[in-house]
């Protein structure tokens, strides 16, 4: 087990390591220069080479590498082109309000999925199966940053109950995380609906239905455990999609997030806070997937993790 | 099996069960938990220790109503920094502008230049300028201004850091002497008749703050203190000791929110005061609402659409018959909502040395298919890039541009990109297409739009006619004020003889208000700053 963790915990600087160079020729192969951005559309030509220099943008690529991934070795980012400040704090300083609202969403998702994949999951074939399945093809097909100004326009502008934008109170977060709860909503609910109704086929199943449990004691303590590993497994992948997910929900509710920052540091190509975020999701990205594995082991004994584990 | 590992297993079994119950209970407790407000702030950069003291905490006066806290949506992130000379980003320069005052300001109709810091000036000669400042003037922190805010500010203007987008303004050296206490000497290298014009967006620093200070927590001397930059929002105070008395609002907060229907549900539904960059497709809205009012202003912005001058767009005939082949009304009815009119300069009306003599570019086709064949023009496609959502609907506009000059045999090919790729585009020198561009004038006068876009060949396009140049240089060595602005004027004849752009349309600036919010002005330079008499009521 612990080798098996240092084992991941190598990938991940492997990863790491894979994403750096991606970012880092991304951001300068496509169009668009940090320093031309930054002045006036017409400022005289030789201000916008000197600022170049400045941000040490005219060295060659490879050393502009070395001299990122050395200092990121260090724990050294750099600084944000336009805040001036270290990347890595402008980043940490948005990431609390990211995870808020990424959690707040796999709540509602869970919740709700949970609810949908029982009550169809246990009726398979029946109307109700089909209503929750036909609700789930609705929220598919839904694009969520229209949701989103929809439950706006109703809460805060013909309801006035709740904050149309911004991080504060509970109120603020409800809306967001419920619009982003969206785009986990569908695959959550159908996996539960089709894994509830093959458990509910086992033979383990039958049995505690033979010893005369009722239909909730089944449910509830029989069928949860096997449930929760495919609950995991897809909570874990869908992290990444989540937090693709949270960079349009909070344009929308203006939720100060990272998605926020990146999208305004791509637009000004604030090269070091686009590398900086993009290096600390993909971190956090893969960390969550460890801690996604390293669960399957505590819920059900029989796997075993790193070396002979099935 | 070793006693160990029984031991081992038999703790994993109860950690598993553990496991199960608390995933079920976290399922419902990080629902909670994550509706919680963050107990902790994130850390801002004003929480960074500031080596300058804060001032001398007079603490908040407690008959200041709570009610009297502005709420304000800006529709454009800010640059980043505070410093007030950094950049040119509408929302930065409205809260640097809250903070800083300039030494002078135009008066409300554009038309003379006021004392503010500086009480009174003098021209000593055509290259010297003589400021007395207003004495008592306090800065946030305690101190006081004098000349040697005028000499720090000026100096760090030129050559603090050449990274700056304010250098670009002051195109002559100056040297700045401070005489006493309160007057400040300023020798520009060359007459440099548009220097008031140019100090009425220079805030004046602290000189007791370093570059890297200003950067985080500004000290000014404006009519509110810098209090936090969080993420999106920045807070500001009012500033009690402010020389015209203290603000009627004690707070405002600026956020940056990029969605136009949230800024505008928000300012409907009471959670925020006013916001900027209105589409103009919602004013009926928010005029039918009576929780809020809409206030459609001029600015000093006109848009045109250019090219280089040493390509295809360096034939006027060209020029003329594209000129004559865009119905620009229709543009403006179809897109706009009829409320941009369309241009009669190369400058918008409000500009100070707006000529007032030119008329319209008519819409004619048979003059516009005439002057075609008499260009060099070949049919080869015509690339037109523009940055697209930059201005209102230009996307839309540039692709009906395409197709309404199609059936006359000009092949434009419409390709609005994201703003980074198009400067790009824009700015590399062999582009010979089409571009969409804007004249604007941050200071107010007709001096930037010539200097930046049709002086001397330097301009983006290449753009350089001995007519223009003559007058502008007339214009910047005389210090005679009517004769500058009709030197200015007389710029702008040549221009537009020479069909030097498709003069398009004058920006028009929305702006949502709370029906309680009074006295907030939106003057044409689209920066919208709260004066003292600014209040909820």
């Amino acid at each position: 087990m612990g080798r098996y963790v240092l084992n991941r915990l190598l990938q991940l600087i492997l990863v790491l390591f894979g994403v750096s160079i991606a970012v880092f020729l991304i951001l300068r192969v496509i169009p668009g220069d940090p320093a031309a951005l930054m002045l006036p559309f017409d400022a005289p030509r030789e201000q916008v080479e000197h600022l170049r220099e400045v941000l040490g943008l005219k060295e060659p690529l490879h050393v502009q590498y070395l001299t990122f991934i050395s200092n990121a070795l260090r724990g050294d980012l750099g600084d944000s082109f336009r805040w001036k400040i270290p990347a890595t704090e402008l980043v940490l300083s948005r990431l609390p309000a990211t995870l808020q609202l990424t959690v707040a969403a796999m709540a509602w998702a869970v919740v709700l999925s949970l609810i949908m994949g029982v009550l169809a999951g246990t009726r398979q074939g029946s109307l109700v199966d089909r209503l929750v399945l036909a609700l789930n093809s609705l929220l598919q097909a839904t694009p969520s940053f229209w949701f989103g100004l929809v439950l706006i326009i109703v809460f805060a502008l013909r309801w006035k109950a709740l904050p149309a934008m911004g991080r504060g109170s509970i109120e603020h977060v409800l809306m967001p995380s419920f619009t982003l709860s969206l785009v986990m909503i569908p695959t959550l609910a159908l996996t539960i609906r089709t894994n509830l109704h093959q458990i509910l086929h086992e033979d383990f199943v039958r049995t505690a239905r033979a010893k005369g449990l009722s239909e909730a004691v089944v449910l509830l303590k029989h069928a949860t455990a096997p449930l929760l590993i495919s609950l995991i497994t897809i909570l874990g992948m869908q992290f990444g999609q989540l937090l693709g997910g949270a960079f349009i929900i909070e344009v929308v509710f203006a939720w100060p997030g990272i998605g926020d920052l990146t999208l305004q540091a791509i637009r000004a190509r604030d090269y070091t806070v686009v590398q900086a975020v993009t290096l600390i999701v993909s971190g956090v990205f893969v960390l969550v997937n460890l801690f996604v594995d390293l669960s399957y082991a505590f819920i059900d004994p029989r796997v075993r993790l790193g070396r002979g584990g099935r | 099996m070793s006693g160990r590992k029984r031991k081992a297993s038999r703790l994993r079994k109860i950690t598993r069960r553990e496991f199960l119950k608390g995933s079920i209970l976290g399922a419902v407790g990080s629902m909670v938990a994550a509706c919680m407000p963050s107990a902790e702030p994130t850390p801002s950069p004003e929480a960074a220790p500031t080596p300058t003291p804060r001032p001398p905490a007079p603490t908040p006066i407690p008959t200041v109503p709570k009610a009297q806290e502005a709420k304000f949506l800006v529709g454009q992130n800010f640059f980043g920094d505070m410093n007030p000379y950094s950049n040119w980003i509408t929302a930065s320069a409205e809260v640097t502008n809250h903070i800083y005052d300039t030494l002078v300001k135009w008066d409300e109709r554009q038309e003379n230049i006021m004392p503010y810091l500086a009480e009174s000036w003098e021209v000593v000669d055509p290259n010297t300028w003589l400021f007395n400042l207003k004495q008592g003037v306090k800065f946030h922190d305690g101190t006081e201004f004098t000349a040697e805010s005028v000499k720090y500010s000026l100096e760090e203007i030129q050559v603090g850091d050449y990274g700056m987008a304010f250098t670009s303004l002051f195109t002559v050296p100056m040297e700045i002497t401070v005489v006493d206490q309160y007057t400040a000497r300023v020798v520009t290298e060359t007459p440099y008749s548009c220097l008031l014009p140019n100090l009425t967006i220079v805030g004046m620093l602290n000189p007791a703050q370093t570059k890297e200070e200003i950067d985080v927590a500004p000290i000014g001397t404006g009519l509110f203190k810098f209090v936090s930059l969080e993420g999106n929002t920045i807070v500001v105070e009012a500033h009690e000791d402010h020389w015209r008395g203290m603000p009627q609002l004690s707070q405002i907060t600026f956020e940056y929110v990029e969605d136009p229907t949230t800024r505008i549900v928000a300012v409907r539904s009471g959670q925020a005061h006013i916001a900027e960059r209105i589409p103009v497709d919602r004013v009926k809205e928010l005029e039918e609402d009576p929780a809020s009012k809409v206030i459609v202003a001029p600015t000093h912005e006109t848009t045109r659409w250019t090219g280089r001058f040493s390509g295809p767009w360096g034939d006027i005939k060209l020029r003329q018959a594209l000129s004559h082949a865009v119905d620009r009304e229709a543009l403006v009815d179809a897109f706009l909502e009829g409320l941009f009119p369309v241009a009669a300069a190369p400058c918008a009306k409000s500009v100070y040395g707006y000529p007032p003599n030119l008329t319209p570019i008519p819409y004619d086709t048979d003059k516009a298919e005439a002057l075609l064949a008499e260009s060099t023009y070949d049919g080869s496609e015509i690339e037109f890039v523009g940055p697209a959502g930059y201005h209102p609907k230009n996307a839309e506009i540039m692709q009906a541009v395409a197709d309404m000059v199609a059936p006359l045999g000009i092949n434009i090919k419409a390709n609005p990109m994201e703003v980074g790729a198009f400067i790009e585009k824009a700015l590399s020198p062999d582009f010979p297409g089409l571009m969409y561009a804007s004249s604007v004038s941050w200071t107010g006068d007709a001096d930037l739009i010539i200097v930046f876009n049709y002086y001397g060949g330097v301009n983006v396009t290449g753009y350089d006619n001995p007519e223009v140049n003559a007058a502008f240089e007339a214009s910047r060595m005389t210090m005679d004020e009517d004769e500058r602005r009709s030197k200015l004027q007389e710029c702008f004849r040549p221009l537009w003889d020479d069909y030097s752009s498709v003069h398009f349309y004058e920006t028009v600036q929305v702006v949502a208000m709370a029906q309680n919010l009074e006295n907030w002005p939106t003057p044409p330079t689209m920066l919208l700053v709260a004066e003292p008499d600014t209040h909820l009521s």
